[in-house]
């Protein structure tokens, strides 16, 4: 049972990968990265409990859902509504390739993951083959897109894959590096807030192609 | 075998009008409406068949009979699912083949009963029916196979009973998509709207614009029948084992209602790519069907 | 050198004689020259003089400066230079010229009626593109819903629109032709009907041009009761814009209850006059209902619940992605095309062009407190729904202020029936689809004898056309309720 919904959620989050390499609007994207988020957050609940203080699994939890699934995204939607950016930027490469592209990594990561010699570490490898996918799914979105938004969110995917290999990992180390490294993604996102509201006063859009050149 | 026949064409006659009753009053419902009565489509229907239809001077005879083969096809296709367990009619290997051919020949009727009418609109909506449905084509295909593969079997009719051997990861991966072409192939928002009365945004509607009394009946409750054979088969995938499992087919025109209720439709230029998100959720439950890591247990 | 062209002083009636009456030559140069320095033609008509000389008289204006020019051509040999190829707001001016004098632009690149002169409805020659692959669309002039006839031909490869014209006509009344001569005791009903939707709008700005020929000043309370009226009328359609909007995509919610909100801020007009399309309440010299003390506390707490429902209703379009996804980048009309056949009203504003007559070229209560222009940058159908949402949001504000500072006093004076002789005056009106313009002159016995409607729809008809440009054929339809221009106002 518990096997059979660390599969579910794995796949929930490949399935959310797909939706943010296919969606074209900030909105949209958004709401999946905090669904993403929130997603992740339960992995710890399925740490075998002899490893771990079950205190520490439920700190770790709460506080990832808060950060992950709403106070980045809260973030993030408030600095969309403050730049407006209302028009859909085209990405380098088309939604239907990226999506694709999502899919056959995906299943990549499957078909290879079971050939790795350190998939014993993890909880279950389905889960290490999804953290695979969203590591590479997170840089594609970040090279591919325009928008800064967009960007954000891939960098955010990249994050969450890092976040399911550390529990991964869990039994070897503690899980308060999970806490560190969760507040320091916090903060980086408010640093990133704040650089996009420069980049829009200064650009009056969020266009990254437009940062190739300096500004007088 | 006599009786399975009789009982399916039935259920699939009187139950199929109510299916839209029941979307409708949902719709009502969500948008602070008292809406329509749950059996107008019945009222509607009456009132069709007793009048005498008006034909445009442009038509032939296609035009006259499409409507009594679209009825006839759709008839003929939904009878072949059997609506509880142990009441197929036929089972061989590949009669999905068979069952989407069906629609197809209605299809292939409709298209050319709205083309003979010589409107331009009709000829729009053709054109738009046509390359849709062959966009959903596929997607349908791909989920029946991956549903064909849990179960072990080759005939469709026999994989609705089976149940999948309770893989439910992979049954969800291929009923999702399933049902977002239903969406697209009944002419449900995101993909048409049933309601609308412009003519220029229509797709399945504008076809049957030309069509009144007796045809535009049998043309409407065709319609419904497919609705009903759409979400029998979902029913049947997900609740294979019960008798009673096709009163769920309510509980699916609810939910299309809800959809309904919350999106907006899309334009018609991104309906491509919303098919292709549906045929690559159903590749994925497609190629785990295959995986060797995907245990369940 | 003398002044050539005449100011046009708002409220006042300007004598004829001072409008400069020009040769061919130097008029076309003179308004050229305004054109390109920012002038926008708001009227270009013609009339027959005493001597029943045709003359075409030019009313045009600078937003920037708050200034309306008047200035006329004398028309020799029934024909003159077109402008069109000069400056294309000129277009449908000439063409409406040449219907309704037979005075011949000559150059004009597509010269034919805008309506159907002489009762031959729908013969009409369109513009063709000629190709295998070209298909060709008629719509109208009956329509699947209920709305008023005009027909559109579009020339469509596949599912784009290459090129859409549009054809009207069908609603003719032929209600300037019955002006002439007047003011007649109709005349004020007449007015309210020119366009069913925007009555307080066209009424306002005919009682404007009677209280400039009789000299009357009206009271400050029955300006601020129009005021109050037109705001009323902008919020009721474009909370129906709104819902009608939400309605073609499919989106219910949005569609039922804005649908019903519309209703309330209708049953808000009949609160104040009986009327929920505020007929016969706007008349010449003030206002026929006054607003005491128990109106406008029950139109405080109605409008307070209305703006309650409508913000929650029409909010939920700007929170649901499928609805901004179908909104986004559909009917974009650059802003330099808007600017260039000089579109007004709020499919001008959203383009981010800031042209708001309420701003521009006050008039009554508007002179006193200020109301904001609200843009949007796009010119897509979501811009024009953005606009409409702002819009709303501001007049409701407005309204609230204007009920709580309403000012004492009575809501009407006589204005008489003696109309100053041999004048010309202009009334500028910002209506809830934009600018629309009444120029009225008299002959010597104080009679009109050209009265002269400019419909906002009339500037914004091409607007349309131009929108549906390289777009969908699909979304023609909301596309056309993005902009929701008047038919009869077009007519008239």
């Amino acid at each position: 049972m518990q096997n059979n919904l660390l599969i579910l959620i794995s796949l929930l989050i490949i399935l959310s990968n797909i939706f943010l390499l296919g969606s074209s609007r900030t909105g949209a994207m958004i709401r999946g990265i905090a669904f993403q988020g929130v997603l992740l957050s339960l992995l710890p609940l399925f740490l075998p409990s002899e490893s771990v203080r079950i205190l520490d699994i439920i700190i770790l939890a709460v506080l990832s859902i808060a950060i992950k699934g709403v106070i980045i995204p809260h973030y993030l939607r408030k600095v969309t509504r403050n730049i407006r950016t209302k028009k859909e930027l085209h990405p380098y490469l088309g939604y239907s390739v990226s999506v694709i592209f999502g899919l056959l990594v995906s299943y990549g990561s499957f078909y290879f993951i079971g050939k790795l010699p350190f998939m014993y570490l993890s909880i279950s490898p389905f889960n290490t083959s999804a953290a695979f996918a969203s590591m590479i799914i997170g840089m594609f979105i970040i090279a591919t897109r325009r928008n800064i938004i967009a960007q954000i969110i891939g960098y955010l995917v990249f994050e969450n894959a890092g976040f399911i290999l550390g529990i991964s990992i869990a039994s070897s180390q503690p899980l308060f590096i999970e806490i560190g490294i969760l507040l320091d993604l916090l903060a980086g996102i408010v640093i990133m807030v704040v650089a996009v509201n420069h980049i829009h006063l200064y650009f009056d859009n969020v266009n990254t192609d437009s940062l190739e050149r300096l500004n007088k | 075998m006599i009786i399975n026949i009789i009982i399916s064409t039935a259920a699939a006659l009187v139950f199929s009008p109510l299916l839209i009753g029941i979307i409708n009053k949902t719709k009502a419902f969500f948008s602070g409406r008292r809406g329509s009565p749950f059996f107008q489509m019945y009222f509607d229907l009456y009132r069709l068949l007793k009048k005498d239809a008006v034909r445009s001077g442009t038509t032939t005879i296609v035009f006259i009979l499409a409507p009594v083969i679209v009825f006839c096809c759709t008839l003929a296709a939904a009878v072949l699912i059997p609506i509880s367990p142990g009441t197929g009619i036929i089972s061989f290997t590949g009669d999905f083949v068979l069952l989407f051919y069906l629609l197809g020949l209605a299809r292939f009727f409709l298209i050319i009963s709205a083309l003979d009418t010589g409107s331009s609109f009709e000829g729009m909506g053709a054109s738009r029916e046509a390359f849709f449905s062959a966009m959903a084509e596929p997607v349908v295909f791909i989920s029946i196979l991956t549903i064909l593969r849990l179960n072990g079997t080759t005939s469709f009719t026999d994989a609705l009973g089976g149940g999948g051997a309770g893989n439910w990861i992979i049954i969800s991966l291929a009923t999702v998509p399933f049902f977002i072409v239903m969406l697209a192939e009944n002419a449900r928002i995101p993909f048409d709207d049933p309601n609308t009365h412009l003519e220029l945004t229509m797709i399945h509607e504008v076809m049957i614009l030309d069509n009144s009394g007796r045809g535009l009946a049998l043309m409407e409750w065709a319609a419904s029948i497919k609705l009903w054979l759409f979400s029998l088969i979902i029913v049947r995938i997900i609740l294979p084992g019960s008798v009673l499992s096709f009163l769920l087919t309510f509980v699916i025109a609810v939910i299309i209602g809800i959809v309904e209720s919350v999106i907006a439709r899309t334009t018609l230029l991104k309906i491509p790519q919303l098919l292709f998100s549906a045929g690559i959720i159903a590749f994925l439950g497609f190629f785990l069907s295959f995986s060797k890591i995907f245990v369940w247990s | 050198m003398k002044e050539s062209s005449l100011i046009i002083k708002y409220n006042k009636s300007n004598p004829t004689s001072k409008v400069p009456l020009l040769g061919e030559d130097v008029f076309r140069k003179k308004v050229l020259e305004m054109t390109r320095g920012g002038g926008r033609v708001n009227s270009f008509f013609s009339a027959e003089n005493d001597n029943e000389d045709l003359v075409l008289y030019l009313i045009i204006s600078y937003d920037a400066r708050g200034e309306t020019h008047a200035l006329s051509m004398k028309v020799e040999n029934k024909a003159f230079k077109s402008l069109t190829n000069e400056d294309t707001q000129f277009h449908l001016f000439e063409r409406e010229i040449y219907e309704q004098s037979g005075i011949r632009p000559l150059g004009h690149p597509w010269l034919k009626p805008v309506r159907f002169p002489g009762g031959n409805a729908g013969e009409m020659d369109f513009f063709k593109i000629e190709g295998r692959e070209i298909h060709e669309v008629a719509v109208g002039p009956i329509h699947a819903g209920i709305i008023e006839p005009g027909h559109f031909r579009f020339q469509c490869h596949g599912e784009t629109v290459y090129h859409l014209e549009t054809s009207h006509g069908y609603q003719h009344r032929g209600i300037e032709k019955k002006l002439t001569g007047g003011p007649y005791r109709d005349t004020v009903y007449k007015m309210g009907v020119i366009a069913g939707d925007s009555t307080v709008a066209h009424s306002t700005a005919y009682a404007q041009i009677m209280e400039a020929f009789t000299r009357t000043a009206i009271p400050a309370r029955a300006q601020a009761v129009r005021a109050i009226a037109l705001e009323l009328e902008r919020c009721a359609n474009h909370i129906g814009d709104i819902g009608a909007l939400s309605g073609d995509i499919g989106y219910l919610s949005t569609s039922a209850y804005c649908g019903r909100i519309r209703g309330d801020f209708l049953n808000m007009s009949a609160l104040l006059c009986g009327n929920r399309f505020s007929r016969g309440l706007v008349l010449p010299g003030g206002v026929g209902a006054d607003i005491d003390d128990d109106i406008r506390e029950q139109l405080a707490a109605r409008l307070e619940a209305g703006k309650k429902d409508f913000l929650s209703a029409a909010s939920l379009l700007w929170e649901t992605p499928s609805v901004l996804a179908r909104f986004d980048s559909t009917g974009i009309i650059s802003a330099e095309s808007a600017e260039r056949i000089k579109m007004v009203g709020p499919a001008a504003r959203a383009c981010g062009i800031e042209r708001d007559v309420r701003r521009d070229h006050p008039s009554g209560y508007y002179h006193l407190s200020y109301i904001p222009v609200s843009t949007s940058e796009m010119g897509d159908v979501s811009s024009r729904a953005y606009v409409r949402w702002l819009e709303v949001q501001e007049s409701i504000k407005f309204i609230e202020k204007l009920l709580a500072e309403l000012p004492v006093g009575d809501s009407g004076r006589e204005t008489g029936t003696n109309l100053k002789p041999d004048s010309i005056t202009v009334s500028l009106i910002e209506g809830w689809r934009g600018e629309l313009c009444h120029t009225a002159l008299t002959d010597g016995t104080g009679r009109f004898r050209r009265y002269k409607i400019v419909d906002p729809s009339f500037h914004n008809w091409l607007g349309l056309a131009l929108a549906m440009r390289g777009g969908q054929i699909s979304d023609f339809p909301v596309c056309n309720k993005s902009f929701n221009l008047s038919y009869c106002g077009f007519d008239l």
